[in-house]
């Protein structure tokens, strides 16, 4: 019996002392996480990141982050990589891109617990520091799988002395606008500076004056309507005419209907054109181009009359992160994420890479104010191509921008476009049952 | 001794009016060769003058003359994308390469050529079959063999892929070159003592020098110029080549609008296969052309 009890006691011992040092010795236990990255390794964005990593590892010296510059063609890497047996933790990509690639195979870890975690830097829970929307974004049946850390708006880019110039003020309507680019053309500028032969750009036009027309989320579900009866809306005349005006007036020039990247933004750059739709990385991408005493401004495209959109619903292109569903080291990574968020290393990152980015309350760079303040004020957000470009990436290129190129380049009429997305939506979606 | 003359031009009346019906006949070959060689030399001009320019000038003046040349945009580029380094991993992987596909791939073709076994026309079919693979297909299996050899990000694996994936098209080459030597030379080599492998190395290999090195000129620009792989199983930036430089420069240099370091960083990857190309051409060409006449 003395024996038995002492073995007990022993027992109870044992399981106290493993209890209480079971934690440390887990904490002690070294990890390594493997990070798949969109960047190069001299690119700002991945400076800052490399600044993050480090800064990690020396408050979690049990932690090894091993950073893969992959560049852009991550995604298609990441797979074949997954697929070949590798292990990766971590990766980052356009959040369009990986929503309709990775996270929607399914290789994203659920998000929602580690967001219902307070922030480190604030007594709040981490998914309050969001910019409002871009987590939502894309979450799939309740859950987030992506955590965003670079906010882009699409918006009209300008030089401000432009306007100043020719004596306007940013445009809130349609006619607005239309006025002010009959004063530009009298002053001799170019309205509008496009890349016509850029579906991806281009689309900026459709995906807005839709949301303007008919509010955001209804290009997405006109896209799922597999009869295709959707698109045979009014709206959709109404704004495929209003979008070739642009062209019949003069506002976008006829040669620019051949325009790759960089062509019609460079038109700006010159001086030659006063606005370009694109996204706010464009201040970026044309420092070396502009005249020393350029000032940007930007501004969201312009409401339409009696349309149920508003000015302020605000298209956001995001780069996120998302942890991989298989990592060994679900928490290490998460803790990872939520380091990064913090409005020290948020500011850090719009600093140094000039970006927008997803806290709240964090001064983006002067060239961009305007769309930081579109993104604080966004009454709605909505994705790429509203959605579509990260839920049906073969529907918009095999169907969605072939037409919508024939359009913008005058090579159908509007009513042949809405005619054609009809019955090839429809052929679409019966090949895809 | 005038009229000798006389004949003499008559004679040669037929022969120029043949030649220049030869001339017209080649003469639409010629515009058309004439173009081309016009249309790269004006790219590469463009690009290494553009190279030379301010980020203003490149799309504001595109067809001046830089105002001021920019040699910063060299030193740029090359400390930007490691290209140093890049250039030194090109140099070894494709060399490497390119040594072992043509120690794999001559005795093979030497076999395939001369050797009399059954099964011989099938194994060589099955060879050659390989070059109609499409290298996508390959992607996956080729990255799970080498994840379990641990040889993914390497070097090594990269060479080890490149040379499994050019032995079909360099034993194609090399056969053709094979079965045009004379079967005189081996017997002679044979009545001399030699056996199989001297008969190949001292004999049949110098023989078909010509035909070696137009693989080996194949293979290197290919394999310089090759991207598709590289991107796929070399992550590390310190392992990368040349290619993948001047990728990850792109991506960086667009993004900023560095267009004048990116042409600067074009003009040092293109530098080294245009050199070699000039100074290689010749024996180039005789060597693709070597058995096309009999």
């Amino acid at each position: 019996m003395f024996k038995t009890q002492k073995l007990v006691s022993f027992a109870l011992l044992l399981v106290l002392v493993a209890v209480t040092l079971g934690p440390v010795a887990a904490q002690d236990k070294p990890v390594e996480l493997v990070f798949w990255s969109m960047w190069n390794e001299s690119e700002g964005q991945a400076l800052v990141i490399q600044q993050w990593i480090d800064e990690f590892e020396a408050a979690h010296p049990n932690v090894t982050i091993n950073a893969v510059w992959n560049g852009r063609q991550n995604q298609t890497l990441v797979r074949t990589a997954l697929a070949g047996g590798t292990v990766i933790d971590i990766v980052d990509q356009d959040a369009d891109q990986i929503a309709g690639g990775l996270m929607q195979e399914g290789f994203g870890l659920p998000l929602n617990a580690y967001l219902d975690m307070p922030a480190l830097d604030e007594d709040v829970p981490l998914r309050d520091v969001f910019l409002p929307g871009t987590l939502e974004l894309f979450a799939m049946d309740g859950e987030t799988y992506l955590l965003p850390y670079i906010y882009n708006t699409v918006q009209f880019w300008y030089d401000k002395r432009v306007f100043e110039e020719v004596g306007i003020e940013v445009p809130l309507t349609w006619d607005e606008f239309l006025a002010n680019n009959d004063k530009l053309r009298e002053a001799g500028y170019a309205p509008i500076a496009a890349e016509g032969n850029e579906p991806g750009y281009s689309t900026f036009y459709l995906a807005n004056m839709i949301a303007r027309l008919k509010g955001p989320g209804f290009l997405l579900q006109t896209v799922e309507d597999h009869t295709g009866e959707m698109w045979r809306d009014p709206a959709y005349l109404e704004s495929s005419r209003m979008l070739r005006e642009l062209w019949d007036r003069g506002d976008i020039p006829a040669v620019t209907v051949g325009y790759v990247w960089p062509q019609g933004q460079n038109t700006l750059a010159f001086g030659q054109a006063a606005q370009s739709l694109v996204g706010s990385w464009l201040p970026i991408e044309l420092s070396l181009q502009v005249d020393p005493g350029w000032v940007w401004g930007g501004f969201n495209f312009p409401a339409v009359e009696g349309g149920e959109g508003s000015v302020a619903d605000t298209q956001a292109l995001l780069l996120a992160f998302m942890i991989v569903k298989d990592t060994a080291h679900p928490d290490e990574a998460a803790e990872f994420l939520r380091f990064i968020m913090t409005k020290e290393n948020q500011q850090l990152m719009a600093d140094q890479a000039l970006v927008g980015v997803t806290r709240i309350g964090v001064p983006w760079s002067e060239a961009i104010t305007d769309a930081e303040e579109a993104a604080m004020n966004a009454e709605s957000v909505f994705p790429d191509v509203d959605g579509v470009y990260a839920r049906y990436p073969e529907f918009l290129t095999t169907v969605l921008w072939i037409n919508y190129a024939d359009l913008w380049q005058g090579k159908i009429t509007p009513e042949e476009f809405s005619e054609h997305m009809a019955t090839q939506s429809a052929e679409y979606w019966a090949s895809q049952e | 001794m005038i009229e000798q003359a006389v004949d003499v031009r008559q004679s040669a009346r037929p022969r120029r009016r043949a030649r220049d019906r030869r001339w017209i006949r080649q003469l639409p070959a010629y515009i058309f060769l004439g173009a081309w060689s016009l249309f790269t030399l004006v790219t590469i001009g463009w690009v290494a003058l553009a190279s030379l320019k301010s980020n203003r000038e490149v799309f504001r003046e595109p067809w001046n003359l830089p105002t001021q040349l920019q040699f910063e945009n060299y030193q740029r580029a090359w400390d930007s994308a490691k290209l140093g380094e890049n250039f030194m991993n090109s140099v070894i992987i494709v060399g490497i390469a390119v040594l072992l596909i043509l120690a794999i791939s001559a005795p093979a073709a030497y076999v395939l050529a001369r050797a009399k076994f059954r099964g011989r026309n099938l194994l060589t079919v099955i060879y050659i079959a390989g070059i109609g693979i499409p290298f996508p297909l390959l992607f996956i299996p080729l990255f799970a063999m080498l994840a379990g050899m641990n040889l993914t990000n390497s070097r090594e694996g990269l060479i080890l892929v490149y040379i499994s994936l050019s032995i079909p098209f360099t034993v194609f080459i090399l056969t053709g070159f094979f079965s045009t030597l004379p079967a005189d030379l081996e017997d002679s080599a044979v009545i001399d003592g030699c056996n199989d492998f001297q008969v190949f190395r001292h004999v049949m290999l110098p023989l078909a020098s010509p035909g070696i090195l137009t693989a080996a000129i194949f293979n290197f620009i290919g394999l310089w110029n090759e991207f598709q792989l590289a991107l796929i199983f070399i992550q590390d930036p310190v392992q990368r080549p040349l290619s993948l430089g001047l990728y990850s420069l792109k991506n960086s240099m667009t993004y900023t609008g560095d267009w004048a370091g990116l042409f600067a960083g074009v003009v040092l990857v293109m530098a080294p296969t245009i050199l070699l190309f000039i100074l290689l051409s010749e024996r180039m060409i005789s060597g693709i052309t070597m058995g096309s006449v009999k």
